[in-house]
């Protein structure tokens, strides 16, 4: 226990760690406990008023994990205000940063884009823009793209296929794309990055692992090999993706949310991580030898959801990585790293579902051997941000409970009003003053005030959002919760992909996802105006957002509202008053890609492959290639190519199809099949009009 | 062989050739596998009216001697599959070739592995006889291969990412640990009081 208390304060060693990080470190720690201490003497002191009962009794545990929990937020966004304010960088001592820009040729580094059943033309537009910006730098040759697709859906896996096709045939050789499809999803994106580390990662000395929807500006990419070669004990750089390119009206609160408040908060959180940061799974550039050296991700023991393979593998390979003693940072000071966010809250919840099961897999974690304390607190965070949820639930419920147990009029007497008021005060302070801080940074931030549009719409916008935040944090609380307990109760979720198009919510599936919460609402704020009614003032930000969650998420799914926002220059953020280049390059490929479209719907890709020559070639060519053909049974083989014959190539089932593509030899079959037996009146140049024989 | 065919593009369409498949008693069959074949090519971008009529006769013609050779007699049907096949594996070869012998070897020493052509019927129609020059390409044409010729994926190094072993729980949190230490406490409050 005392080495782990004495490595906690000293983390890194002598010779890497500087003083004042463990400064910082030690401070915001003393001034967690400090406030946590004063809070709950004060909160003792109010349920010592009428006399601790069991419920009450209960409280205090869960007050004093709850606050420390929100203090140690706060805290730590003060300091962040505080460095910005006094025109500190929380790592200025880093020798990576001020290293001079030295012309030396830059390390070989892979550009990643692991996919699974995203939007082809959106993919392939991203990497187009960052081929573009790289080529603009003059560090081409550095950088070779990978796109590595983990698709199961078999036209979309096609559309793939074309899409890079086009890519290539587009850049021609000046710049090295490669496209690979893993027959089998092991292990989802943690597990399709291995692969690549496997066949290809002794050629690479870095690899920068992307998302589907993350752009990066060519200057930042060519910084990050830059300060990677620079410093060698650097394992893993994150630069944080800030989102943008959507227009919903929740998308537009988190873009706005995220641009304005994120930047104290880095601050704060890298002045306190420093070497021992966080890897966030995409946009950051990793040192290929020792991530796959180190990071091989562990099986946990038991069985899903809490045991079994790791989902949220970011968090774990960074903590893998400070262990075998890399230094893992974040690149707070590198813009030009974007990235997407869910437009809706439904969108939102359902992320939030898939990371909930994985991070309270890393709940084991935290108590495993090895792990350096940083990467701890970490892994204890990414759990707090969904455990908090039924604790603040059963907190809520314990609290009313205890009120009730000692009679309706203990609310009502004036020094337990006034202690409860100033601890509400003092929470509420702590949870809504780090967007405060936020706005106050802005006074030292001239230029960042002039891109956010000025002050109007930074104020406007910042209190519309805090608004927003409140009335949707009850309703996340009961996702969330329902999250915990589902998991704890055993049930896995499917990790689909992330929904990335812009739909308005229907009064439908309002009603549906967002009923029960309504109904939640009513019926707490029922009981507590019957049995409590002194209590209800006290809960009534909660039931609020509950009643009107199906209103508010139609709303904050709106596409057209999201859009009239902007126009009047509400939450806004300085991409959209001036488009990078690579937002602008990748429109730019979007627009094209979409004019140009003249090859056959998504659902007409499997005719045409079992069809045209030359896309059945390109097909097999890739099986070939990446290793991945997967030889089907003959007699579903040949059951399908009778089923090809009767009703024609449209007439396969998914499965099936997925099946065909993957065994070059029935693909081959089938294709002399089809086109033997064709009797075509041609309509056009490429396109066949079939009828079968 | 599909390099057989002349190269020479003419501004007049020269007089067919009879072959033993194209005569006046020709089955419908071997019309069906040429009208095929020639449509088949025409989808790869071949666009030359000779060299499809000419590749289309010789492929159907040869379909029909090696469907005499395994059958025994001519079926329609097999001979049009035999005819497509043979049809997808020359033009696949020939692209195959053309593409190895324009592919240069990967940046940095990385060695090219399965090269495709993009869009290569925009390049037969550029090019309507850069299949029959498939060993020993016309340097323009090689050229525009060059440029175009990309690699579906670079050369596989494998090595192997092993798993991290299975976490233990730190000792505190492990029940063997406060048993082991429930255990040691016995022992030292026996030895102390003295009773065996």
């Amino acid at each position: 226990m005392l080495r782990l208390l004495r490595w906690s304060a000293t983390g890194w060693s002598s010779e890497i760690e500087t003083p004042r990080y463990r400064r910082v470190r030690w401070m915001l720690l003393a001034l967690t406990i400090l406030s946590t201490l004063a809070v709950l003497t004060l909160f003792v002191n109010v349920l010592s008023i009428n006399g601790i009962n069991a419920a009450e009794a209960l409280l205090i545990p869960l007050f004093t994990l709850l606050f420390s929990w929100i203090a140690f937020s706060f805290w730590s966004a003060a300091w962040g205000l505080i460095l910005v304010l006094g025109g500190k960088n929380p790592q200025e001592e880093d020798a990576s940063t001020i290293l001079p820009r030295v012309s030396v040729p830059l390390s070989r580094t892979a550009i990643l884009m692991p996919i699974y059943n995203e939007s082809p033309t959106d993919v392939f537009s991203g990497v187009e823009a960052m081929l573009q910006s790289v080529q603009a730098t003059g560090q081409a040759e550095t950088f070779d793209f990978f796109v590595l697709s983990d698709t199961t859906d078999p036209d979309i896996w096609l559309e793939e296929e074309q899409a890079w096709s086009r890519l290539v045939s587009d850049c021609g050789t000046k710049q090295q794309v490669f496209y690979r499809r893993r027959p089998r999803n092991i292990s989802r994106k943690a597990g399709n990055i291995a692969d690549f580390c496997c066949r290809w990662g002794s050629q690479y000395e870095y690899m920068i692992v992307l998302d589907a929807d993350s752009v990066m500006e060519g200057e930042t990419l060519v910084e990050m090999v830059r300060r990677m070669d620079a410093d060698p004990t650097l394992g893993i750089l994150q630069v944080p993706p800030a989102p943008v390119n959507r227009l919903s009206v929740f998308a537009r609160l988190q873009q706005f949310a995220s641009r304005l408040y994120s930047d104290i908060l880095i601050q704060g959180f890298c002045s306190w991580a420093q070497f021992d940061s966080n890897y966030w799974g995409h946009n950051a550039i990793i040192r290929v030898e020792p991530f796959t050296q180190h990071c091989g991700l562990p099986v946990l023991p038991g069985k899903a959801p809490l045991g079994g393979e790791i989902l949220s593998h970011d968090f774990v390979e960074a903590a893998l990585m400070a262990r075998a003693g890399w230094k893992v940072r974040l690149a707070h000071d590198l813009g030009g790293s974007y990235e997407e966010c869910p437009t809706t809250l439904l969108d939102f919840a359902k992320r939030d579902q898939r990371w909930c099961q994985g991070n309270m897999q890393h709940i084991r974690l935290i108590f495993s051997e090895g792990f350096r304390p940083i990467s701890r607190l970490h892994l204890t965070m990414g759990a707090m941000a969904y455990v908090s949820a039924p604790l603040w639930l059963l907190f809520m419920v314990l609290s009313a409970l205890g009120m009730w147990l000692d009679g309706d009029s203990s609310g009502a007497e004036p020094s337990w009003m006034a202690g409860a008021a100033t601890i509400f005060g003092i929470t509420m302070a702590m949870l809504l003053l780090p967007k405060f801080f936020s706005v106050i940074a802005l006074f030292k931030q001239p230029r960042r005030l002039q891109e956010f549009g000025g002050w109007d719409n930074v104020v406007g916008s910042a209190i519309f959002e805090t608004l927003v935040s409140i009335a949707v944090a009850p309703i996340m609380m009961l996702f969330h919760t329902r999250f915990v307990v589902s998991t704890l109760l055993g049930q896995k979720v499917t990790w689909n992909a992330q929904n990335r198009g812009e739909e308005d919510i229907t009064l439908g599936e309002a009603l549906l996802v967002y009923g029960p919460h309504t109904l939640a609402g009513l019926l707490s704020a029922g009981v507590m105006a019957v049995f409590m009614p002194s209590l209800l003032i006290w809960f009534l930000p909660v039931v609020f957002g509950l009643i009107l969650s199906v209103p508010l998420a139609m709303t904050l799914g709106n596409v057209r509202l999201g859009q009239r926002l902007a126009q009047q220059g509400l939450l806004l953020i300085p991409e959209e008053i001036a488009s990078p280049r690579i937002l602008y390059l990748q429109q730019q490929a979007l627009a094209a890609r979409e004019r140009s479209h003249d090859g056959p719907p998504r659902d007409k890709l499997f005719d045409s492959v079992l069809i045209d020559p030359s896309f059945h070639a390109l097909h097999r060519n890739i099986l070939h290639a990446t290793e991945s053909n997967v030889p089907a049974p003959k007699e579903q083989v040949q059951a399908i190519q009778e089923l090809i014959e009767r009703e024609g190539p449209s007439a396969v089932p998914r499965d099936a199809r997925k099946m065909i593509l993957s065994d070059a030899d029935a693909l081959r079959r089938i294709h002399i099949q089809i086109r033997s037996q064709v009797r075509f009146p041609r309509t056009g140049q490429g396109n066949v009009e079939m009828s079968f024989s | 062989m599909i390099n057989m065919v002349p190269a020479k593009k003419t501004s007049t369409r020269e007089p067919r050739v009879a072959t033993s498949t194209s005569t006046a008693n020709a089955s419908l069959g071997s019309v069906q596998a040429r009208y095929l074949v020639a449509e088949y090519l025409r989808d790869w971008g071949l666009r030359d009216p000779d060299i499809i009529a000419a590749e289309s006769r010789r492929i159907v013609d040869q379909a029909a001697t090696e469907t005499l050779e395994r059958h025994g007699t001519i079926v329609p049907r097999t001979l049009c599959a035999t005819a497509i096949h043979l049809t997808m594996a020359e033009v696949e070869a020939a692209i195959a070739s053309m593409a190895a012998s324009s592919c240069r070897p990967g940046r940095n020493g990385l060695p090219a592995n399965h090269a495709v052509v993009p869009h290569i019927a925009r390049l037969l129609m550029e090019f309507p006889d850069a299949i029959q020059h498939r060993d020993r390409p016309p340097a323009k044409l090689l050229q525009v291969l060059e440029s175009s010729v990309t690699s579906i994926v670079p050369h596989p190094y494998p090595r192997e990412m092993l798993a991290q072993p299975s976490t233990r729980l730190c000792s505190l949190f492990r029940v063997r640990f406060w048993a082991e230490l429930c255990g040691r406490f016995r022992t030292w409050v026996t030895h102390r009081v003295g009773v065996s």
